[in-house]
Protein backbone atom coordinates (compact mmCIF):
# COMPACT_ATOMS: atom_id res chain seq x y z
CA UNK A 1 0.00 0.00 0.00
CA UNK A 2 3.09 2.27 0.54
CA UNK A 3 3.89 2.25 -3.28
CA UNK A 4 0.08 3.16 -3.94
CA UNK A 5 -0.42 5.61 -1.47
CA UNK A 6 2.71 7.59 -2.74
CA UNK A 7 2.24 7.43 -6.23
CA UNK A 8 -1.24 8.65 -5.55
CA UNK A 9 -0.17 11.30 -3.51
CA UNK A 10 2.37 12.44 -5.90
CA UNK A 11 -0.03 12.11 -8.65
CA UNK A 12 -2.19 14.88 -6.69
CA UNK A 13 0.61 17.58 -6.40
CA UNK A 14 1.35 17.12 -10.01
CA UNK A 15 -2.20 17.94 -11.12
CA UNK A 16 -2.23 20.65 -8.32
CA UNK A 17 1.02 22.37 -9.44
CA UNK A 18 -0.39 22.36 -13.08
CA UNK A 19 -3.47 23.74 -12.16
CA UNK A 20 -1.55 26.55 -10.26
CA UNK A 21 0.57 27.04 -13.47
CA UNK A 22 -2.01 27.12 -15.60
CA UNK A 23 -4.05 29.87 -13.68
CA UNK A 24 -0.86 31.66 -13.40
CA UNK A 25 -0.61 31.98 -17.10
CA UNK A 26 -4.46 33.17 -17.30
CA UNK A 27 -3.46 35.99 -15.11
CA UNK A 28 -2.91 39.43 -17.06
CA UNK A 29 1.02 40.49 -16.94
CA UNK A 30 1.03 43.23 -14.35
CA UNK A 31 4.33 44.52 -15.77
CA UNK A 32 5.74 44.32 -19.26
CA UNK A 33 8.77 42.96 -17.77
CA UNK A 34 9.58 38.94 -19.80
CA UNK A 35 10.51 36.44 -16.81
CA UNK A 36 8.25 38.39 -14.27
CA UNK A 37 6.06 36.25 -12.52
CA UNK A 38 4.07 34.98 -9.01
CA UNK A 39 5.50 31.66 -9.43
CA UNK A 40 2.45 29.99 -7.90
CA UNK A 41 3.34 26.22 -8.86
CA UNK A 42 6.29 26.51 -6.64
CA UNK A 43 4.12 26.88 -4.15
CA UNK A 44 3.82 22.86 -4.23
CA UNK A 45 7.60 23.05 -4.76
CA UNK A 46 8.30 23.97 -1.58
CA UNK A 47 5.64 22.70 0.28
CA UNK A 48 7.03 18.99 -0.92
CA UNK A 49 10.33 20.19 0.75
CA UNK A 50 8.84 21.00 3.83
CA UNK A 51 6.12 17.84 3.95
CA UNK A 52 7.80 15.36 1.84
CA UNK A 53 11.67 14.84 0.59
CA UNK A 54 13.42 17.01 -2.48
CA UNK A 55 13.39 13.58 -4.37
CA UNK A 56 9.76 14.35 -4.02
CA UNK A 57 9.73 17.72 -5.03
CA UNK A 58 11.77 17.22 -7.85
CA UNK A 59 10.30 14.43 -9.51
CA UNK A 60 7.06 16.19 -9.20
CA UNK A 61 8.19 19.68 -10.88
CA UNK A 62 9.49 17.16 -13.72
CA UNK A 63 6.42 15.72 -14.51
CA UNK A 64 4.85 19.17 -13.83
CA UNK A 65 7.09 21.41 -16.84
CA UNK A 66 6.96 18.36 -18.67
CA UNK A 67 3.45 17.58 -18.94
CA UNK A 68 2.45 21.42 -19.05
CA UNK A 69 4.98 21.84 -22.31
CA UNK A 70 3.04 18.62 -23.89
CA UNK A 71 0.08 20.03 -23.26
CA UNK A 72 0.60 23.49 -24.15
CA UNK A 73 2.45 22.39 -27.02
CA UNK A 74 6.45 23.51 -26.27
CA UNK A 75 7.89 20.48 -25.92
CA UNK A 76 11.43 20.66 -25.92
CA UNK A 77 11.10 24.98 -27.41
CA UNK A 78 12.94 27.58 -25.96
CA UNK A 79 10.04 28.12 -23.29
CA UNK A 80 10.24 24.41 -22.60
CA UNK A 81 14.38 25.29 -21.05
CA UNK A 82 13.53 28.07 -19.61
CA UNK A 83 11.01 26.70 -17.44
CA UNK A 84 13.21 23.14 -16.69
CA UNK A 85 15.83 25.33 -15.91
CA UNK A 86 13.98 27.54 -13.31
CA UNK A 87 12.43 24.93 -11.78
CA UNK A 88 15.69 22.61 -11.50
CA UNK A 89 17.86 25.30 -10.18
CA UNK A 90 15.74 26.65 -7.57
CA UNK A 91 14.68 23.01 -6.44
CA UNK A 92 18.63 22.24 -6.19
CA UNK A 93 19.65 25.44 -4.24
CA UNK A 94 16.20 25.24 -2.25
CA UNK A 95 17.42 21.50 -1.33
CA UNK A 96 20.72 22.57 -0.69
CA UNK A 97 20.44 25.28 1.66
CA UNK A 98 17.35 23.64 3.99
CA UNK A 99 20.52 20.66 4.37
CA UNK A 100 23.62 23.10 5.12
CA UNK A 101 21.61 26.11 6.89
CA UNK A 102 17.97 24.58 8.34
CA UNK A 103 19.61 25.96 11.79
CA UNK A 104 19.99 29.14 10.81
CA UNK A 105 17.39 29.96 8.18
CA UNK A 106 13.30 29.12 8.22
CA UNK A 107 11.71 28.31 4.83
CA UNK A 108 10.74 32.03 3.79
CA UNK A 109 14.83 32.58 3.06
CA UNK A 110 14.70 28.97 1.95
CA UNK A 111 12.31 30.27 -1.13
CA UNK A 112 13.57 33.34 -1.65
CA UNK A 113 16.54 31.48 -2.45
CA UNK A 114 14.34 29.68 -4.36
CA UNK A 115 12.62 32.42 -6.44
CA UNK A 116 16.05 34.15 -7.21
CA UNK A 117 17.54 31.06 -8.62
CA UNK A 118 15.17 30.82 -10.47
CA UNK A 119 14.86 33.97 -12.18
CA UNK A 120 18.70 33.51 -12.35
CA UNK A 121 18.54 30.47 -14.00
CA UNK A 122 16.34 31.62 -16.21
CA UNK A 123 18.11 34.45 -17.44
CA UNK A 124 20.92 32.37 -18.59
CA UNK A 125 19.00 29.68 -20.43
CA UNK A 126 17.63 32.95 -22.21
CA UNK A 127 21.04 34.40 -22.71
CA UNK A 128 22.32 31.20 -24.08
CA UNK A 129 19.72 30.51 -26.22
CA UNK A 130 18.73 34.05 -27.61
CA UNK A 131 23.00 34.75 -27.52
CA UNK A 132 22.70 37.88 -26.03
CA UNK A 133 23.72 39.29 -22.89
CA UNK A 134 21.43 42.02 -22.81
CA UNK A 135 18.61 40.53 -20.96
CA UNK A 136 20.49 40.64 -17.44
CA UNK A 137 19.36 44.36 -17.63
CA UNK A 138 15.87 42.64 -16.18
CA UNK A 139 17.88 41.13 -13.02
CA UNK A 140 17.13 43.71 -10.41
CA UNK A 141 13.25 43.98 -11.55
CA UNK A 142 13.08 40.59 -11.89
CA UNK A 143 14.96 40.30 -8.11
CA UNK A 144 12.86 43.26 -6.87
CA UNK A 145 9.32 40.94 -7.41
CA UNK A 146 11.44 37.85 -6.41
CA UNK A 147 11.88 39.13 -2.67
CA UNK A 148 7.99 39.48 -2.30
CA UNK A 149 7.28 36.42 -3.88
CA UNK A 150 9.24 34.32 -2.52
CA UNK A 151 8.47 34.95 0.90
CA UNK A 152 4.93 34.56 0.11
CA UNK A 153 5.25 31.51 -0.90
CA UNK A 154 7.43 30.09 1.57
CA UNK A 155 5.22 31.66 4.44
CA UNK A 156 2.06 29.73 2.57
CA UNK A 157 3.53 26.90 2.08
CA UNK A 158 4.50 26.62 6.07
CA UNK A 159 0.89 27.51 6.48
CA UNK A 160 -0.59 24.87 4.59
CA UNK A 161 2.24 22.26 5.97
CA UNK A 162 1.02 23.21 9.38
CA UNK A 163 -2.87 22.43 8.55
CA UNK A 164 -2.20 18.99 6.65
CA UNK A 165 0.46 17.28 8.54
CA UNK A 166 -2.28 14.75 9.26
CA UNK A 167 -1.74 13.69 5.62
CA UNK A 168 1.37 12.92 6.56
CA UNK A 169 1.14 10.40 9.16
CA UNK B 1 9.55 26.92 15.31
CA UNK B 2 10.25 30.74 14.76
CA UNK B 3 8.42 32.58 12.43
CA UNK B 4 11.45 33.92 10.43
CA UNK B 5 15.05 34.22 11.34
CA UNK B 6 17.60 37.11 11.18
CA UNK B 7 19.23 35.13 8.03
CA UNK B 8 15.75 34.94 6.14
CA UNK B 9 15.51 38.84 6.76
CA UNK B 10 18.76 39.65 5.96
CA UNK B 11 18.54 37.74 2.65
CA UNK B 12 15.93 39.43 1.76
CA UNK B 13 17.60 42.88 2.67
CA UNK B 14 20.77 42.28 0.62
CA UNK B 15 18.27 40.82 -2.47
CA UNK B 16 16.69 44.12 -2.01
CA UNK B 17 19.52 46.28 -2.14
CA UNK B 18 21.35 44.82 -4.89
CA UNK B 19 17.97 44.91 -6.77
CA UNK B 20 17.46 49.03 -5.66
CA UNK B 21 21.19 49.41 -6.55
CA UNK B 22 20.73 47.71 -10.31
CA UNK B 23 17.76 49.53 -10.99
CA UNK B 24 19.53 52.95 -9.92
CA UNK B 25 22.79 52.42 -11.78
CA UNK B 26 20.80 51.41 -14.83
CA UNK B 27 18.65 54.49 -14.38
CA UNK B 28 21.38 56.85 -14.02
CA UNK B 29 23.64 55.73 -16.93
CA UNK B 30 22.70 58.00 -19.87
CA UNK B 31 20.53 56.72 -22.16
CA UNK B 32 21.64 56.96 -26.08
CA UNK B 33 18.95 57.35 -28.48
CA UNK B 34 18.39 54.47 -30.91
CA UNK B 35 20.05 54.49 -34.43
CA UNK B 36 19.16 51.10 -35.94
CA UNK B 37 16.75 48.26 -35.44
CA UNK B 38 18.34 44.86 -35.35
CA UNK B 39 16.45 41.52 -35.98
CA UNK B 40 17.21 38.31 -35.18
CA UNK B 41 15.92 35.02 -35.34
CA UNK B 42 17.40 31.89 -34.38
CA UNK B 43 20.48 34.08 -33.75
CA UNK B 44 20.80 35.18 -37.42
CA UNK B 45 20.04 38.67 -38.64
CA UNK B 46 17.48 39.16 -40.76
CA UNK B 47 16.75 42.92 -40.87
CA UNK B 48 18.60 45.81 -40.09
CA UNK B 49 16.52 49.19 -40.22
CA UNK B 50 17.84 52.80 -39.43
CA UNK B 51 15.38 54.71 -37.18
CA UNK B 52 15.82 57.96 -38.78
CA UNK B 53 12.29 59.65 -40.31
CA UNK B 54 9.03 59.89 -39.25
CA UNK B 55 7.61 56.59 -41.66
CA UNK B 56 5.92 53.85 -40.58
CA UNK B 57 7.15 49.87 -41.89
CA UNK B 58 5.68 46.68 -41.27
CA UNK B 59 7.44 42.90 -41.36
CA UNK B 60 5.70 40.14 -40.92
CA UNK B 61 8.29 37.13 -40.19
CA UNK B 62 8.59 33.66 -39.93
CA UNK B 63 6.38 31.12 -40.77
CA UNK B 64 1.94 31.06 -39.28
CA UNK B 65 2.61 29.39 -35.82
CA UNK B 66 6.01 30.83 -35.30
CA UNK B 67 5.09 34.27 -36.47
CA UNK B 68 5.87 37.75 -35.42
CA UNK B 69 4.48 41.27 -36.91
CA UNK B 70 7.58 43.66 -36.51
CA UNK B 71 6.94 47.66 -36.88
CA UNK B 72 8.77 50.92 -36.71
CA UNK B 73 7.30 54.07 -36.51
CA UNK B 74 9.69 57.06 -36.66
CA UNK B 75 12.42 56.35 -34.58
CA UNK B 76 10.33 53.44 -32.36
CA UNK B 77 10.15 50.08 -32.83
CA UNK B 78 7.56 47.19 -31.35
CA UNK B 79 6.00 43.83 -32.03
CA UNK B 80 2.72 44.08 -33.18
CA UNK B 81 1.35 40.37 -33.55
CA UNK B 82 3.00 37.36 -32.45
CA UNK B 83 1.15 34.06 -32.95
CA UNK B 84 2.80 32.84 -29.49
CA UNK B 85 1.02 31.78 -26.46
CA UNK B 86 2.60 34.12 -23.85
CA UNK B 87 2.43 37.66 -25.79
CA UNK B 88 5.23 38.87 -23.99
CA UNK B 89 7.03 40.60 -26.86
CA UNK B 90 3.61 42.43 -27.70
CA UNK B 91 3.15 43.51 -23.86
CA UNK B 92 6.09 44.65 -23.65
CA UNK B 93 5.03 47.62 -26.29
CA UNK B 94 7.58 50.29 -27.95
CA UNK B 95 11.48 50.55 -27.26
CA UNK B 96 13.33 53.19 -28.76
CA UNK B 97 16.93 53.51 -26.95
CA UNK B 98 20.38 52.10 -27.21
CA UNK B 99 20.15 48.74 -25.53
CA UNK B 100 16.35 47.94 -25.15
CA UNK B 101 15.38 45.10 -26.42
CA UNK B 102 12.03 42.78 -27.53
CA UNK B 103 12.39 39.47 -26.46
CA UNK B 104 9.78 36.25 -28.49
CA UNK B 105 11.69 33.18 -26.32
CA UNK B 106 9.26 30.42 -27.79
CA UNK B 107 10.34 31.95 -31.46
CA UNK B 108 13.62 32.81 -30.58
CA UNK B 109 12.97 36.30 -32.21
CA UNK B 110 15.01 39.32 -30.67
CA UNK B 111 14.74 42.80 -31.45
CA UNK B 112 17.48 44.96 -30.32
CA UNK B 113 17.82 49.13 -30.83
CA UNK B 114 21.34 50.33 -30.91
CA UNK B 115 22.85 53.46 -31.02
CA UNK B 116 25.25 55.03 -33.86
CA UNK B 117 28.49 52.63 -33.97
CA UNK B 118 27.18 50.48 -31.14
CA UNK B 119 29.23 46.78 -31.66
CA UNK B 120 26.57 44.46 -32.21
CA UNK B 121 27.08 40.45 -31.07
CA UNK B 122 28.33 39.51 -34.94
CA UNK B 123 30.53 42.01 -34.78
CA UNK B 124 32.22 41.46 -31.54
CA UNK B 125 32.02 37.60 -32.28
CA UNK B 126 33.95 38.45 -35.71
Amino acid sequence: MRFVDSVVRQGMFVALALSLQLLESMLPMPLPIPGLKLGLANLVSVYLLLAADWHVAMRVAAIRVLLAALFGGTLLGPAFWLSSAGAFASLVGMTLLLRTASANITILGVSLVGAILHNLAQLLAASYLMQTTGVFSLWPWLVLFAVPAGFVTGWSARALWKRTQWMWG
Amino acid sequence: MKKMKRADFLMGAAALAVSVLGIAWSQASPVKPGAEMIVRQHNHEVLRVELTDNSEETWTLGEPGHQNVVQRKGTRARVVKADCPDQICVKQGWVDKDGDQLLCVPHRLLVEIRSKGAKTIDALAR
